[in-house]
């Protein structure tokens, strides 16, 4: 899930699209202050480095060389390593693509419906659950409860997670790689 | 060969574009595309032409709309598939899940190829306001490293970048042509990509402040006749592509007043009215660009 923390300011985006030509302009007008020692190319390229050095590279290689969608990581590895008509419950909140339902036997429900994850937890036959990892900012109280149920459930334990880039959301707008999938085997 | 370079950059940013879009599929990457794809599935996959939104206005989804018909051609492999209503309730229904994913790649193909002629525009004002080739390569090298850009050139199907787009490719219109002056140079062309910057996002209309200046300080002759072709091939322009604002008045004008409030009342996620607001954009452009360039560009404005 993409969540957004702090509004990007996207209803200036044209005038932000637009703000690369003052970067060109000021690049220009600084190269011909400092000619009488360096040449253009050299002072160019040295702003240039400059200006990447304060970049947010860790961020920036999200978009050039980005995580794998964790759903699809996770789907791949169930292909792999669960059998098919195998018991699975998903947590609605992940929304995965219904393509897995041909495969497994599924139960979507809402985390946040404690009764039905217990009802599950209660079943007797070996079930896989697959929750989101919480983000502590948005986890209700019901969410919380839904995962320490899992947890605390004696035959339960987590076998596998997909973890994505934890990007600093707060400062970033946009949380790419979320959800992170949590594989739980009863 | 400087033609040549800039066309092997764009090309590459186009390319790189779609592959990011392609890799998240079936997933959508932003919660704001549901205001833009499941109004487009509608208008293109069922009879209708009503996207039955108005808190934007309709040029995008249009577009969108174009997109995923064109996405639903290469999924079914043939230019005219059997109708199949149910691609239609994938997109809309199953949202932000798309189990038509070659469908939706269609639309996004589409507004990433917008992204790219936005890249273009910029590329060629920066040639144009220094002079210097190094600038044509500078200047979209900066754009592609700015976080706000590449959220929206290549991470969801949106109504900005279009506005984007065609604003800047309207001042791109003036600035190139500011020695022509003509009815189709001063008045038709300008009104008409100032009527698509306001299809795609209302405040855009701001765009007609340059298109007056271009012929109110620039042109000596008709000056009044060609600001009122202006206006009217601009609002002729936003009819042809919201046509439904005027059946759907009420819903429009509900639209319309939702943006008005919002932004009146300060966006309420941008924080208060007044100085936080212009703080918070002060925040923004840094965070695009980082202190670096942001700083050089202070210094070429």
């Amino acid at each position: 899930m993409c969540f957004m923390r702090e509004h990007p300011p996207r209803n200036v985006l044209a005038a932000i699209c637009i703000f690369p030509i003052f970067v060109a302009a000021g690049v220009d007008a600084i190269a011909e202050k400092l000619r009488f020692r360096f040449s253009n190319l050299v002072t160019t390229f040295a702003i240039v480095l400059v200006g990447v050095c304060f970049l947010n590279i860790h961020f920036l290689k999200n978009f050039y060389w980005p995580h794998p969608e964790t759903r699809l990581v996770a789907k791949k590895w169930l292909e792999v390593n669960v059998g098919q008509g195998a018991s699975l419950v998903i947590a609605e909140e992940l929304k995965i693509d219904r393509a897995v339902d041909a495969r497994y036997s599924v139960r979507r429900m809402s985390i946040e419906n404690t009764a039905a994850i217990q009802e599950a937890l209660n079943d007797s036959k070996p079930t896989y659950f697959l929750v989101p990892k919480l983000d502590e900012a948005f986890a209700t109280p019901a969410m919380r409860r839904s995962l320490e149920l899992l947890a605390a459930h004696p035959g339960a334990k987590a076998v596998r997670s997909f973890f994505g880039v934890n990007l600093p959301a707060r400062r970033y707008y946009v949380h790419f790689t979320s959800p992170t999938v949590v594989v739980i085997k009863k | 060969m400087e033609v040549g370079a800039l066309g092997l950059l764009l090309l590459l940013f186009f390319a790189d574009s779609c592959r990011f879009s392609w890799a998240a599929l079936p997933y959508s990457l932003n919660w704001d595309e549901r205001y833009t794809l499941p109004p487009a599935a509608h208008v293109a996959f069922t009879p209708t032409l009503e996207p039955g939104l108005y808190t934007y206005p309709s040029f995008p989804i249009y577009l969108a709309a174009a997109g995923l018909k064109m996405g639903s051609w290469f999924e079914a492999g043939s230019v005219s598939p059997p109708p199949d209503t149910r691609v239609y309730e994938k997109i809309y229904d199953w949202y932000p899940t798309f189990t038509s994913p070659k469908t939706v790649f269609g639309a996004k193909v589409l507004f990433t190829l917008i992204g790219t002629l936005t890249m273009l525009w910029i590329a060629l004002l920066a040639k144009r306001f220094t002079g210097k080739t190094s600038s044509q390569f500078l200047a979209p090298g900066v754009l592609a490293v700015a976080p706000l850009f590449l959220v929206h050139s290549r991470a969801y199907v949106n109504v900005d970048i279009v506005g984007a787009c065609c604003s800047i490719g309207c001042l791109c219109l003036l600035l190139f042509y500011e020695r022509r002056n003509t009815f189709l140079f001063r008045s038709i062309l300008p009104g008409i990509l100032l009527g698509l910057s306001i299809a795609s996002k209302y405040q855009l209309g701001l765009v007609m402040i340059p298109c007056l200046f271009s012929i109110w300080l620039y042109d000596g002759r008709d000056r009044m006749k060609k600001s009122l072709i202006l206006l009217a091939v601009g609002a002729a322009t936003f009819l042809v592509t919201v046509p439904y604002f005027i059946i759907n008045n009420s819903q429009f004008l509900r639209g319309i007043g939702y943006c008005a409030f919002n932004y009146y009342n300060g966006f309420a996620l941008h924080g208060p009215r007044g100085l936080p607001q212009l703080l918070h954009y002060i925040k923004g452009l840094i965070g695009a660009f980082g202190v670096g360039f942001a700083l050089v560009g202070v210094v070429g404005d």
